[in-house]
């Protein structure tokens, strides 16, 4: 489908291959976090028991039962096979989870991106993955639409994290992605286009204690739900600290006291004033 | 006589606005979280503004629960309700004090009057007194015939009556423990963060209103500090179970930034905990 415009800036494929990793399950008091979680065919799933209560993991598809292990202890197992497979702490009632097993992993931005932003994949692919191809879901089936290669120049010194490939994709509107291999697919991974305009923002110098926030979306867009956030320590993370309805210039304004110092965004939200369609830079508010 | 506007609202409720749990690290999304709801909202005379439900010296956040009610023993009040919610009854029904029948805010289908029945769009007087034994905190709640879901969803607030001569406190931190969708609530909200951050100074009075709303009883524990039960007995945690209340009071001496929390434990995991901040004179 042309109406996904989606571009390629890949190379060749020389997969280095990926090392087995450990990947944490944190065991609490009543409930595992992550819940539901993918690994590649021959990670360590380690589960820690982060609770002042005993657990134990039995994942019964699996072959698997760690038998009890106390507060502060961990226990582990290695899957080497795909599949689902779920389990269950015998000793809580309702505590369950699942560890899918695939072949590959696909990430990337885990939020809203513009449309038509360029967007990074990575793939985790074991060693004699063979060729890897990203596909993206046309409405009519997945088509490939990128190869992925391993990282161009690497990072600042040159380092390449082996076993990661890396694609950049152009993505018009919310399209689902796999990655594929001889030895079959990844999880699908859906990145979702956001519906909100881009936000520029612009804070005063403080007067008599106050200092305003403006910010103007591009396209025009009356009426759209902005609210502004502040990073609080306080808060463990980004704080709704005001919200306000876009005016006819596609303008609002807000006013805030003190929080010098202070990382600030505004974002534009859904109906429930949660959602978030899209976000401005992150500015901090000066001395 | 002590007038207060209050109105039952339509309005959109987040459980937990930064998106997660700080403490352990777990992330919700909205749709998790966000849900439709009511609340009761204070108003300035004849319903024309709204206002803040709590001073913001107190509490930063507002709307849950409903307007913190002043009273002294001795005053009567007229609590002006108008139900704005355009699809269910409401009505406010109140603890604590004394009232007539016609008053009591609760649904008795042939006998209660429009008090406890309160239409979409209606207005109700409620006529209070507070007496010798009204000195206390209290809660309120909506007692109509949909107060099972609007209980749920936070149509509740608090009564703080002092007695006659009584000092005021510098702090008045009102704590409502409520199961909420699947989490567990301290003022309608889960998790660090997103729970309210109390604020004090080394010094001052601080006085906490506790309360408990829903089918569970709750402990409420604060970290680094104690008070005295009315025995002389000190104590650091407290018990309440469905719509008890009680308040705690000292002076504040420990800075540094603290935890309250339900200490049961399960409902501790699913957000029922805070952070209690208090800074150097």
């Amino acid at each position: 489908m042309r109406a996904l415009a989606t571009a390629l800036l890949a190379l060749l494929v020389l997969a280095a291959p990926a090392q087995a990793e450990s990947i944490f399950v944190s065991a609490g008091t009543s409930s595992f976090a992550p819940r539901e979680l993918d690994v590649l065919v021959g990670d360590t799933v380690v589960w820690r028991n982060n609770s002042l209560k005993t657990h134990n993991v039995q994942a019964e598809s699996a072959g698997y039962d760690s038998g009890r292990f106390a507060p502060r202890s961990a226990v582990n197992h290695v899957f080497p096979a795909t599949g689902v497979f779920p389990y269950v702490c015998t000793i809580h009632d309702g505590m369950t989870g699942q560890i899918g097993v695939f072949p590959l992993l696909l990430g990337g931005p885990g939020r809203p991106v513009q449309p038509g932003a360029f967007v990074a994949l990575h793939v985790r692919a074991p060693e004699a993955a063979g060729q890897v191809t990203i596909e993206a879901d046309t409405g009519a089936g997945y088509q490939p639409v990128a190869v992925p290669g391993p990282a161009e120049g690497g990072g600042h010194d040159g380092h390449v994290e082996p076993g990661t490939l890396h694609a950049n994709v152009v993505v018009a509107q919310t399209t689902s992605y796999r990655a594929v291999s001889a030895s079959g697919a990844s999880p699908e991974l859906r990145v979702e286009v956001s519906a909100g305009p881009a936000l520029s923002l612009t804070a005063a110098r403080p007067r008599a204690g106050r200092r305003l926030i403006d910010v103007r979306a591009r396209p025009a867009s009356p009426g759209t739900r902005v609210v502004l956030e502040l990073r609080l320590r306080e808060r463990f993370g980004w704080w709704p600290a005001a919200r306000a309805r876009l005016d006819r210039r596609s303008h609002a304004r807000f006013t805030i006291r003190g929080h010098a110092g202070v990382p600030v965004r505004v974002v534009t939200v859904g109906p429930d004033w949660a959602t978030v369609l899209s976000q401005s830079r992150v500015l901090r508010l000066r001395r | 006589m002590r007038h207060e506007w209050v109105a039952a609202v339509p309005t959109t409720w987040n459980i937990v606005p930064n998106g997660r749990d700080g403490i352990m690290g777990d992330t919700y999304e909205p749709a998790q979280t966000v849900f439709p709801t009511v609340v009761y909202r204070r108003f300035t005379k004849r319903w024309r503004r709204p206002l803040r439900n709590a001073p913001v010296a107190s509490v930063d956040h507002d709307m849950i629960p409903g307007p913190l009610l002043h009273a002294r023993v001795g005053d009567r009040l007229r609590i002006h309700f108008k139900n704005k919610d355009p699809n269910a009854p409401h009505s406010m029904h109140f603890h604590g004090v004394h009232y007539r029948p016609g008053s009591d805010g609760s649904y008795i289908p042939g006998f209660s009057g429009r008090g406890g029945n309160v239409k979409p769009g209606q207005t109700f007087t409620y006529k209070l007194d507070a007496g010798p034994d009204s000195a206390g905190v209290w809660p309120y709640h909506d007692h109509s015939p949909s107060m099972h879901e609007s209980l749920a969803g936070g149509l509740w607030g608090a009564l703080s009556i002092r007695g006659r001569h009584e000092r005021r406190p510098d702090r008045e931190f009102v704590t409502v423990f409520a199961a909420m969708q699947d989490f567990q609530t301290i003022n309608g909200r889960a998790f660090v963060g997103n729970t309210p951050i109390y604020r004090a100074r080394v010094g001052d009075r601080v006085q906490w209103d506790v309360l408990a709303i829903g089918d569970e009883h709750h402990t409420f524990h604060v970290h680094g500090h104690r008070w005295r039960t009315p025995a002389g007995v000190p104590e650091d945690t407290r018990t309440l179970g469905p719509a008890e209340s009680f308040r705690v009071s000292w002076r504040e001496d420990a800075p540094g930034t603290w935890l309250y929390h339900c200490h049961v434990e399960q409902h501790m995991a699913k957000g029922m905990i805070g952070i209690y901040q208090v800074s150097p004179r």
